[in-house]
């Protein structure tokens, strides 16, 4: 059926293409930040896979935002779990991304709303969003959004 | 086919730079009849103006030369065509600026080079340094550092800052590209324009054209990756390396083109390439690929990024060059001296776009009335009595935006300019006339 505007929805199998591509060009911008993410040569056929993957977990929630029915954004979010912490269920926003020309328009900021309500649905409390730590953009979209810091995750190189 | 001139210029230009030891001088401007004419300008006197300024710092504006002086900003990093020279490497360049804003617009700028090349840290000393000064003019800054200076600037301070190779060089290209349009009949909303280069010039040209309404599906910009649009592979890099570029990428899509410099000129009215030096930079067969009755401006110094003779055997019908050996000399000259003239004169508060595009509006009718052809689509720096017109239009601007701190009328302000640049000249003349400005000496042959 074709929908008109902007939309948000669950991903489905004929969203792959779009949804490996712009997961391919959100790695290569992280990338920019840090040498940790510093992406494989194959990742086209792996990005496939791994998009593959989230359909089929239970634990990964992957929306997708169309405008007239055309994919232009994503977000792909893991719902982890810590037995010991009261609310134990939180989701971590791994993937965000609109393509550019869609941007400045909310559309991530829908992806979220659709994101937290999807997560509200299956018994989570909190959503966490990742991303590279010099990201200013990311973090300043996020904090414009009502997230807080909340944990943070320091890297090095082990040999 | 015209040869370079021979003229070695760097020789000559270093043997006098050192003669006279410098280009400008402060010279007192009020009566000193006897030395007691001190405590006048100087204790006790002085005192009282301090006193009244320090109640109302406005009045500095009336008290003093801060009316009329401006700084010409440069940490060195974009030198001419030089690079990262360092502020000692600029102070030269920016002497130079300093004569012209006096010669031309009755301007007082000096030199201010500095090792802050922290964008912070710059701006903290503009900041800090602006009780001095009516104005401050940047120069010769590295790009993309220098559009979030001149963003930021303008919003923390509260005089007028210009930085000229991005305004001022995109003023006079929008100048002459009103008068060559004119010339070949066409409209600024259906022309297809090449933006070769995306550096401080084209894309403060860019935003210029945007407010002057040219039509952003049909401008194409490339820079040394090729055409700028959203589906670029390196795009959300830009987003965060140089949201400029970005914005450009976004809003054009590539003005509908892909590939490079031949492809976005292919069917273009209009190229304007601020980028590097030629020749060669773009080939004849580019140019041939234009629409008909093509705008060809190629700025790169010193060495156009195609020789006009060979664009205009390519088919372009107006060729404009940064050169003053040829034809049509896109010259930032034309602009920033009246530019300032007027801002000081109404005291504005800064300088919008919308008062660059006043000065491009000015300098093209002023050429219209002269009589503009294929070889004269903008007035030469001879011919002087632009500035004070350029000054009256941007001064008449700042004040309809609400941006002046004193209103004055189109003749007011024409002849307080005229005023000012024409006595600036005449002082000039008289000290040279009488040898207190040395000439030239004879060893050195020019």
């Amino acid at each position: 059926m074709y929908e008109p505007g902007l939309t948000i929805k669950e991903a489905e199998e004929k969203h792959i293409e779009d949804l490996v591509n712009m997961t391919v060009r959100f790695y290569r911008f992280n990338e920019e930040f840090d040498p940790a993410y510093s992406t494989k040569p194959e990742i086209d056929g792996l990005a496939r896979a791994y998009i593959q993957e989230s359909f089929e977990k239970e634990d990964v929630l992957l929306l997708v935002a169309c405008w007239n029915d055309k994919p232009v954004g994503f977000a792909r979010t893991e719902i982890r779990r810590n037995m010991l912490i009261k609310n134990e269920k939180y989701g971590t926003l791994i993937e965000l991304y609109v393509k550019p020309r869609y941007r400045r328009q909310g559309v991530a900021s829908k992806l979220i709303q659709e994101t937290k309500k999807k997560l509200a649905e299956k018994g989570v409390y909190h959503i966490a969003a990742q991303f590279p730590a010099m990201n200013v953009i990311a973090e300043r979209f996020y904090k414009k959004n009502g997230f807080r810091p909340w944990t943070q995750i320091f890297i090095q190189e082990v040999g | 086919m015209p040869e370079e001139k021979k003229i070695d210029w760097y020789s000559i230009s270093e043997k006098l730079h050192k003669y006279y030891g410098g280009k400008i001088e402060t010279i007192p401007k009020v009566p000193v009849r006897t030395l007691n004419d001190f405590a006048i300008w100087y204790t006790p006197g002085v005192a009282e103006p301090s006193m009244r300024i320090a109640k109302d710092p406005e009045l500095s504006f009336e008290y003093t030369s801060r009316w009329n002086t401006i700084a010409i900003v440069s940490d060195g990093t974009r030198v001419l065509g030089l690079g990262k020279i360092g502020p000692e490497g600029a102070y030269p360049v920016m002497e130079g600026k300093g004569l012209i804003f006096k010669y031309l617009g009755g301007v007082d700028a000096v030199p201010l080079v500095h090792r802050a090349r922290d964008p912070e840290k710059f701006l903290e000393l503009l900041e800090l340094v602006e009780p001095s000064y009516g104005g401050i003019n940047l120069e010769d800054i590295e790009s993309p550092k220098c559009f979030y200076i001149l963003e930021e600037a303008r919003k923390r301070l509260n005089i007028p800052v210009w930085h000229d190779d991005q305004q001022g060089t995109a003023a006079i290209t929008l100048a002459g590209l009103i008068n060559a349009l004119k010339i070949v009949n066409k409209d600024i909303k259906d022309v297809g324009i090449a933006l070769v280069g995306t550096g401080a010039a084209n894309v403060a040209l860019y935003r210029l054209l945007k407010a002057y309404g040219a039509d952003l599906k049909k401008i194409t910009a490339i820079d040394s990756k090729g055409v700028l649009h959203p589906d670029r592979p390196d795009i959300d890099k830009l987003m965060v390396s140089n949201k400029w570029k970005y914005q450009i990428a976004i809003e054009t899509e590539g003005g509908g083109k892909r590939g490079g410099v031949p492809e976005a000129m292919e069917g273009a009215d209009v190229v304007i390439a601020a980028s590097k030096p030629g020749p060669g930079t773009i080939k004849k067969e580019w140019v041939s690929k234009m629409a008909k009755d093509a705008i060809v401006f190629a700025e790169a110094n010193p060495v156009p990024e195609i020789w006009p003779w060979e664009a205009k055997e390519a088919g372009a019908r107006i060729v404009a060059t940064g050169r003053s050996d040829f034809p049509n000399q896109v010259n930032n000259s034309l602009v920033f001296p009246g530019v300032f003239r007027g801002v000081l004169n109404v005291r504005a508060k800064t300088i919008t776009d919308e008062m660059a595009i006043a000065a491009s509006l000015e300098i093209a009718r002023f050429a219209e009335e002269k009589g503009i052809h294929e070889d004269y689509i903008v007035p030469t720096m001879e011919e002087w009595e632009v500035y004070p017109r350029v000054a009256t239009a941007v001064a008449l601007k700042a004040i309809e935006q609400g941006l002046a701190r004193k209103v004055m009328t189109r003749d007011e302000v024409y002849q307080m300019s005229l005023e000012i640049i024409k006595s600036t000249m005449d002082k000039y003349k008289l000290l040279y006339k009488n040898g207190l400005i040395k000439d030239i000496p004879k060893e050195v042959n020019i």
